[in-house]
């Protein structure tokens, strides 16, 4: 008989610890390489995946709950960490505050609200879907999922789409990258007929650029201090022309939307600058984004009619009203994940169900026939003609196959007050081999 | 020929050539094959102005001839500057001007000869295009004074910083003042060519103009330069996208209220109508 197989989960995340702790906990793929195939051997998992990102750490496995506990998870989270002096430093007490563990349902939901963005740091992001597709293809290529994982990631993927397309969860943007991008689309609706200059070359102008790029500016202008930064940017961006700060006259009559993401202190872009820019500008309207700090913009340039200037604090206004429409939204993502837990906890179940119903099948049919025979046995029907015995072959086969499929119904649907695992459990242990080779021994014995 | 056919076609053309050299595509190609197009009507309303404007001198009608005397001479000192000092812009001024020159004749001038009888089908046609295109004209005004109106508040929201007041997130700043410039620009078409069909229906049917009109008239050729000022100043003057919107919002306002006063005088019998 097929054992039955549960999801399990351990994990830390920005809930449970902080920064230093996630840091300590990270493994890159090319460890998780070496690493995973070892400890499911050792562990003698049926399925497991890791998802290892800056923001949590979680392995995700699937196998028979008799074998997994939660001290078993505790020993496999250290041997996947071996030879992790900080991870090591730990004791029991203080690693079970920092991880979580979830079996079965709470498992499978919990797995789908982090596939669909729903636990993370900024709710409904996207990212945490990519580092999850990329989580089940290594498991996948290293051999160390089958078809519970693979079916479950399957499943969360689906839900991320549907969490998507249906709720507002997504739509709005929360980061200052994305956040200046939407205000730059308050003014230029569509991008692609607009040049945008991007001044720095650090992280926040590489976010900002990211954002802006997606909506496939007309060009691109990377300008820094140090040119060579700027170049590097456009290289990883795969797009953008760098340039000197130097060229930033040009760059104000040139370009329709500017954001400055430089560390400089003092104004990098002033309101002369601006003004000389305008003359040249022939009435076309110029839209400034500072999210540096300290401020790359003077704010006098707020004085030209024709100028839009955003700065972290309008940026802020989008992010926190966009935080609010996403929070609303949860409630509807979470619905959409409690139906999707439900429907993949169903095909779990038939995964269960249905080698429990062949060997119950089977065990009726070698039942019916041993007493067929002993039957034929008896003299009054020994001389039954051949299309007697088919038809009395053929009534035993339909009862057979009536049996089995209404075990089938009962557990797959059961009555009021039962649940489904108790019936499969029962059916098991009831007239299965396992159960029924324990209940004759405890008869032996008793 | 009768020499009114050389001055409908000159007026046509120059009111064609207004239209061309507003430079509402965006496109610099089309810009620059309308360019051309409104130099080409350009010259050949200057030849068929000139034309018409001697015949009218031979027929001695002094005050007739004055405006089309005066509109050829500002049609070939255009086209002076164009072809020889090369302004090639200078029809932007000229050719709107020769228009009004010659509407203002068509108007307040009434033809000393008809050339077309009342009975003709052709005459309902022209007045029946004439109020049917002057009226499409009106109703694109009124759309580009709402788009005006959004366009200020969504400015104003932006400038003030109030994001949350910027409530049309799908009606971005830009695609605003594309839509308010568009229908400026066809509402501008529409009631030139409305003008242009009634100047030409007055010229060739009406001997002598109705009193009642001359205050309709005047408030028509008023909307038409103030909307022909809206789009230079846009074009032309480079005038900020908001300074527009001012205009066509506040242009529309003054227009819809003295048209409202027009009509109030002709019921009371107050004004001149």
């Amino acid at each position: 008989m097929m054992r039955r197989l549960n999801i399990y989960c351990i994990g830390c995340s920005h809930k449970t610890a902080d920064s230093a702790v996630r840091d300590i906990l990270y493994i890159d793929d090319e460890q998780l390489r070496l690493s995973m195939p070892r400890v499911q051997a050792q562990f003698q998992i049926s399925e497991m995946m890791v998802l290892s990102t800056c923001n949590r750490f979680e392995i995700y496995l699937a196998g028979p709950p008799e074998r997994i506990d939660e001290q078993m998870l505790f020993d496999l989270l250290l041997a996947l960490h071996t030879g992790n002096q900080a991870l090591a430093r730990f004791n029991q007490n203080e690693l079970e505050k920092l991880f979580y563990v979830y079996s079965e349902r709470a498992a499978v939901t919990h797995v789908m609200n982090v596939a669909s963005g729903i636990d993370s740091l900024v709710i409904g992001e996207t990212q945490i879907t990519g580092q999850f597709k990329d989580a089940i293809e290594l498991a996948r290529e290293l051999e160390t999922v089958g078809p519970i994982l693979s079916r479950f990631a399957q499943e969360a993927l689906a839900l991320t789409k549907s969490v998507r397309t249906k709720t507002a969860i997504g739509q709005r943007s929360v980061s200052v990258g994305s956040a200046a991008a939407e205000l730059v689309n308050l003014v230029f609706g569509d991008i692609s007929k607009h040049d945008v200059a991007i001044v720095g070359a650090g992280e926040m102008a590489r976010l900002a650029a990211q954002h802006i790029l997606k909506q496939k500016p007309r060009q691109l202008f990377i300008a820094n201090r140090t040119v060579q930064k700027a170049v590097e940017l456009c290289r990883e961006l795969g797009a953008g022309k760098a340039c000197s700060l130097d060229e930033m006259p040009r760059l104000l009559v040139d370009a329709d939307v500017v954001i400055a993401a430089t560390s400089a202190v003092g104004f990098l872009i002033q309101r002369n600058g601006v003004e000389h820019a305008l003359a040249a500008r022939r009435g076309s309207p110029l839209c400034l984004v500072d999210i540096a700090m300290p401020r790359d913009i003077d704010p006098a340039v707020e004085d030209f009619e024709n100028v839009y200037h955003f700065d972290i604090d309008d940026l802020q206004q989008v992010v926190d009203r966009n935080f609010e429409g996403r929070r609303q939204a949860l409630e509807e993502a979470s619905g959409l994940v409690t139906a999707a837990a439900e429907q993949f906890d169903t095909w779990m179940m038939h995964q269960h169900v249905r080698p429990l119903l062949a060997d119950f099948d089977r065990y009726i049919a070698d039942l019916m026939s041993q007493e067929l025979q002993k039957t034929l046995r008896k003299g009054s029907f020994s001389n039954l003609t051949a299309e007697q015995l088919k038809a009395l072959d053929t009534m035993l086969r339909s009862v057979q196959r009536k049996i089995v499929a209404d075990a089938g119904e009962q557990i797959r649907n059961p009555p009021d007050g039962y649940f489904k695992d108790q019936l499969a459990e029962a059916l098991g242990a009831l007239f299965l081999s396992e159960g029924k080779a324990q209940k004759e021994k405890n008869d032996a014995s008793a | 020929m009768y020499d009114s056919f050389w001055l409908h076609l000159s007026l046509v053309l120059t009111a064609v050539a207004t239209l061309f050299y507003l430079p509402a595509l965006s496109k610099e190609g089309i810009r620059s094959v309308a360019l051309r197009l409104g130099q080409g009507c350009l010259v050949v309303a200057t030849l068929a102005l000139t034309y018409a404007a001697f015949g009218r001198y031979d027929s001695q009608v002094w005050t007739d001839a004055a405006p089309l005397l005066l509109s050829v001479f500002v049609l070939w000192i255009a086209l002076f500057a164009t072809f020889v000092l090369k302004t090639k812009m200078i029809g932007l001024f000229a050719s709107p001007l020769v228009t009004l020159l010659l509407f203002i004749h068509a108007f307040f001038f009434p033809a000393t000869q008809t050339y077309l009888t009342i009975d003709d089908p052709t005459a309902q046609y022209l007045a029946g295009f004439h109020v049917l295109f002057a009226v499409i004209g009106e109703a694109l005004f009124a759309a580009a004074a709402g788009l005006a109106a959004l366009y200020l508040w969504q400015h104003r929201a932006l400038r003030r910083k109030q994001i949350s007041k910027a409530i049309y997130q799908g009606l971005p700043l830009d695609k605003l003042e594309s839509w308010l410039i568009k229908s400026l620009w066809c509402g501008f078409a529409f009631l030139t060519i409305g003008l242009v069909l009634g100047a030409i229906y007055t010229q060739a049917y009406l001997q002598v103009r109705p009193e009642g009109l001359t205050a309709k008239i005047a408030w028509a050729l008023a909307t038409w330069g103030w909307y022909l000022g809206t789009l230079n100043a846009r074009y032309n003057l480079n005038r900020l996208p908001s300074a527009i919107a001012r205009m066509a919002l506040w242009g529309f306002v003054l227009l819809a209220v003295s048209m409202f006063g027009l009509g109030f005088f002709r019921i009371s019998g107050v004004g001149p109508a």
